[in-house]
C-alpha cells in the first residue's frame, strides 16, 4: 500500500542513518529482514491488533520472536511497538534495502525468462545492462512461460519488456487505436 | 456480431506496418485502488503531469495528482474492468485530440472519436488538448462581428470576433436556444462552429444535432458531446477538447464561434475529480483552482493577429487574422449570479448575456434583460448601420424600465412620459423573436428604423411581431435593392434613410 510506504519512509531513514554511522548496513538489514518475517505472522498480526496488549508487553514479545538484535535494533522495535507501527516493517526492510542499493550503487533487476538462462547468459545480461544504467545490477531470475517467449526484466518502476506476450499486447493497442 | 469502424484490411495492414515493435524501457507502476473513475497507483517515478497512462484493456488514463509515493489518476471511459494489482503504463505523451476540417458535420466525444455511427474520420491532423493562449503580442483587437441574427443581442450586446461573451440564466430561459440560433445564423457567413455539450442528456444533444441538420448548419459545425452518462473526466475535458478543434480555424486564419453548454457542469465533473483525488474543497466545495480551469480555457478564445497566422502555417497563409469567439454557458440556480462559479466565468469574460426566467414566462424571448446583459469590447464591432440605428432602442428600453415600476402607482400621467412607456412597450415587444427564425443585417435594420422613426407608436401593441414580418416581406419584395445595398454595405446612408423612410409610410398605409 502506498500509504504504508509513507509512513514507513522516515523509519527506514532513521534506522539507515544509524546503521551507516554504526557501519553496520548488513547486519541491520538481516535484523530488518527477520523482524519484517515476524510482524507478517499471521498470530503476531492479531497480537499487533489487539488493543489489550500494552505496547510495552507487544514489544517484548515481538522481540523474542525477533531473534538476536543490537541494542539500537531493540530500541527501534521499541520505538515501532511504541507508536503502533509494527505493521508496517515489510515496508521499512523494503525501503532500507533500496536505501543501501542506492548508497553502493546498485540496483535490483528482476528478469523474468520464458525458458531457463544459463549463467553465461545471465552474466552477459547484467553486464549489458550495467553500462545502460550506469550502475552495478544485483539480476535475480524468474522463469515465467506465460511470456511465450523472450524476457522481460524490471528496475524498480522501469521495465524493458522483450517479450512475445508483450509484444502482442502492443499490437492489440495499436490494432484497437 | 457488431462491426468496428478500425477493422478495415487496409487500415489494419497499415497498422500492423508502422507498428514499433522495438523493447524500449518503459515506466510502470501497479493499480493500488479504484474509486469512482479515479486510479491510486503505485510507482510510475518518472511519470509527467498530465500525461497519458495506459491500463490494461485499451484504456487510457490522465495523471493528474502527482504524491510522494502514487499517483492519482482520472480513467477516460469505462473502469469496471481495471482492479487491484493491474499494471500501468507511461506512455510519454500528453492527451491529444484530431483536428481539421474533416471533423466538420461530425459529432465527437471528448477525445475526438466519432459517435454518430458515419464511419472514422480520416483527420490528418492531431493537437495537444491543453495549450497555453496566445501572449499579448499576438493578439489583434477585436473588429469584426458575429451577426447572432437576434436583433435584442445584435442591436445591444453585439458580439466581436475573438470575444468571450457569457450567456448566462437560470435553468429554461433559452440559454441554449440563443446559442443554437447563433450557429444557425452562421451559415454563409464564414464562421466555423463547435458546439461542446457537457453532462447533458444524450436526447437533448440529439434535438439539437437533428435541429443542426434540418437547418443546414451541421456542416460548418463539429459537435463535442459529454452526456450526462460520461464519465467525469469526459465531461471536464470536453472544453479543452472542442476548444483544440477551435484553435485549428483561429491559427489557420479562419475564424470559428465555440460554445461551452454548459461550464457549470464542467465545473461539477472537475469538483468530483478533485474530491475525489482528495484535494483539500474550498468555497461550495469546489476546488482552489476551480478559477483556472475557466481562466485558461476562455483565454484561448482570441482574436490573433496576421504575424500569428502566418508564423502558425509556416508562411502559407499571409495577411489573415484568425479567432476564435467563445459563447460559454452558466447555469444559475434561482438567479443567484453571486454564486462562486458565475461570479468567476462573468469577471474573465468580456460581457454577459442575462436571461431571466420572469420575462420568459412573461412571453419576451429572447427573455434577455437589456439592463444588466452588456458587451466590454463588442461595441467596436457592432455592424455600423446596427450601431447607427440600435443606440435609440438601448435607451428607450432604459428609460421604459425606470418609469415602468414608477408608472404602477401614477394613475394620470404626463404626456411625454406616457409617449415614452408606449414606446418601450413597443420596442420590448419588438424585441421578440421567434426560435430558428434568425434576421439578416438588413432585416434587422428595417425593425430597428421602424422603432427609432416612430413608425411603431400607432401600431397596436399586439400586432408589432405581425407588422414587423409584413414589413420585412414587404421590404424584400419592393424594395430589393436598397436591402441589398444594405447587406452589401452594412450601412445607411443618408438617401437609403430617405427611400427606407418614404417605404415604411407607404407600407403602413396598405397595411391595417
Amino acid at each position: 500500500m502506498a500509504e504504508n510506504v509513507t509512513v514507513a519512509r522516515p523509519y527506514a531513514e532513521a534506522a539507515f542513518a544509524l546503521a551507516k554511522a554504526g557501519g553496520a548496513l548488513a547486519a541491520w538489514q538481516g535484523a530488518l529482514a527477520r523482524m519484517a518475517v515476524a510482524s507478517a505472522d499471521t498470530q503476531m498480526l492479531e497480537c499487533i491488533a489487539d488493543p489489550r496488549i500494552a505496547p510495552a508487553a507487544l514489544a517484548d514479545l515481538f522481540l523474542g520472536v525477533s531473534g538476536d538484535l543490537s541494542v539500537e535494533q531493540r530500541s527501534f522495535a521499541n520505538l515501532l511497538a511504541e507508536n503502533r507501527r509494527l505493521t508496517v516493517l515489510p515496508e521499512i526492510s523494503e525501503l532500507f534495502e533500496q536505501l543501501k542499493n542506492a548508497e553502493e550503487d546498485t540496483r535490483e533487476a528482476v528478469v523474468s525468462s520464458a525458458f531457463p538462462l544459463d549463467d553465461a547468459q545471465v552474466k552477459n545480461l547484467v553486464a549489458d545492462l550495467e553500462r545502460k544504467f550506469g550502475c552495478r545490477i544485483k539480476a535475480t531470475v524468474e522463469i515465467a512461460p506465460e511470456l511465450i517467449g523472450g524476457i522481460r526484466i524490471a528496475l524498480g518502476d522501469q521495465v524493458i519488456d522483450a517479450s512475445v506476450r508483450g509484444k502482442l499486447a502492443a499490437m492489440a493497442v495499436s490494432l484497437k487505436n | 456480431m457488431n462491426l468496428n469502424p478500425s477493422e478495415i484490411s487496409d487500415l489494419i495492414k497499415s497498422r500492423i506496418q508502422n507498428m514499433q515493435l522495438a523493447a524500449t524501457a518503459k515506466n510502470e507502476g501497479t493499480v493500488v485502488s479504484v474509486t469512482d473513475g479515479i486510479c491510486r497507483i503505485h510507482g510510475l517515478a518518472d511519470v509527467m503531469q498530465g500525461e497519458m497512462l495506459e491500463f490494461p484493456g485499451n484504456t487510457f488514463g490522465l495523471a493528474l495528482n502527482l504524491e510522494r509515493d502514487s499517483v492519482g489518476a482520472v480513467v477516460m471511459g469505462d473502469y469496471e474492468h481495471i482492479t487491484e494489482g493491474d499494471t500501468v503504463k507511461c506512455t510519454g505523451r500528453i492527451l491529444e485530440v484530431p483536428i481539421g476540417p474533416e471533423l466538420l458535420g461530425r459529432v465527437v466525444n471528448a477525445l475526438g472519436e466519432p459517435i454518430d455511427g458515419k464511419g472514422p474520420i480520416a483527420a490528418k491532423m492531431t493537437d495537444k488538448v491543453e495549450k497555453v493562449a496566445p501572449g499579448v503580442i499576438w493578439r489583434k483587437s477585436v473588429s469584426q462581428p458575429v451577426q447572432s441574427g437576434l436583433k435584442a443581442i445584435d442591436s445591444m450586446v453585439p458580439v466581436g470576433r475573438g470575444q468571450r461573451e457569457l450567456i448566462i440564466g437560470d435553468r429554461q430561459t433559452g440559454k441554449t436556444a440563443v446559442a443554437v440560433d447563433t450557429i444557425i445564423n452562421q451559415k454563409g457567413q464564414n464562421m466555423f462552429c463547435i458546439y461542446v455539450a457537457i453532462g447533458q442528456k444524450a436526447s437533448t444533444v440529439a434535438n439539437v444535432v437533428r435541429k443542426l441538420e434540418e437547418k443546414g448548419a451541421m456542416e460548418y459545425t463539429i459537435v463535442v458531446a459529454a452526456t450526462a452518462s460520461d464519465s467525469a473526466a469526459m465531461q471536464f475535458l470536453a472544453p479543452y477538447a472542442g476548444c483544440t478543434m477551435g484553435e485549428y480555424f483561429r491559427d489557420n486564419g479562419m475564424d470559428a464561434l465555440i460554445i461551452y453548454d454548459d461550464l457549470t457542469k464542467q465545473a461539477w465533473a472537475y469538483r468530483q475529480i478533485s474530491l475525489l483525488l482528495r484535494r483539500p474543497p474550498g468555497r461550495e466545495a469546489y476546488p482552489g483552482d476551480v478559477f483556472y480551469i475557466h481562466s485558461r480555457l476562455l483565454e484561448r478564445a482570441a482574436r490573433v493577429s496576421e504575424a500569428w497566422v502566418e508564423r502558425h502555417t509556416g508562411g502559407k497563409v499571409t495577411g489573415k487574422t484568425g479567432s476564435l469567439t467563445a459563447l460559454p454557458v452558466i447555469e444559475t440556480q434561482a438567479g443567484d449570479v453571486s454564486a462562486f462559479v458565475p461570479t468567476n466565468v462573468i469577471s474573465i469574460t468580456d460581457g454577459q448575456i442575462f436571461l431571466e426566467s420572469d420575462l420568459f414566462n412573461a412571453g419576451v424571448r429572447p427573455a434577455m434583460n437589456a439592463g444588466v446583459s452588456v458587451s466590454r469590447v463588442g461595441g467596436a464591432a457592432q455592424t455600423k448601420v446596427i450601431k447607427k440605428l440600435g443606440g435609440g432602442v438601448r435607451l428607450a428600453l432604459a428609460q421604459y424600465r425606470e418609469l415602468a415600476a414608477f408608472a404602477q402607482f401614477a394613475s394620470d400621467l404626463d404626456d411625454a412620459t406616457r409617449k415614452q412607456l408606449e414606446r418601450g412597450r413597443r420596442v420590448t415587444e419588438l424585441m421578440k423573436q421567434p426560435q430558428f427564425a434568425p434576421l439578416s443585417v438588413a432585416e434587422m435594420a428595417v425593425s430597428l428604423f421602424a422603432a427609432n422613426q416612430g413608425f411603431l407608436d400607432d401600431v397596436d401593441n399586439a400586432k408589432i411581431l405581425a407588422f414587423e414580418t409584413a414589413l420585412h416581406h414587404y421590404m424584400r419584395q419592393q424594395h430589393a435593392a436598397l436591402m441589398d445595398k444594405i447587406a452589401a454595405t452594412n450601412d445607411l446612408d443618408k438617401e437609403g434613410e430617405a427611400e427606407m423612410s418614404s417605404a415604411v409610410t407607404a407600407f403602413k398605409k396598405t397595411w391595417a
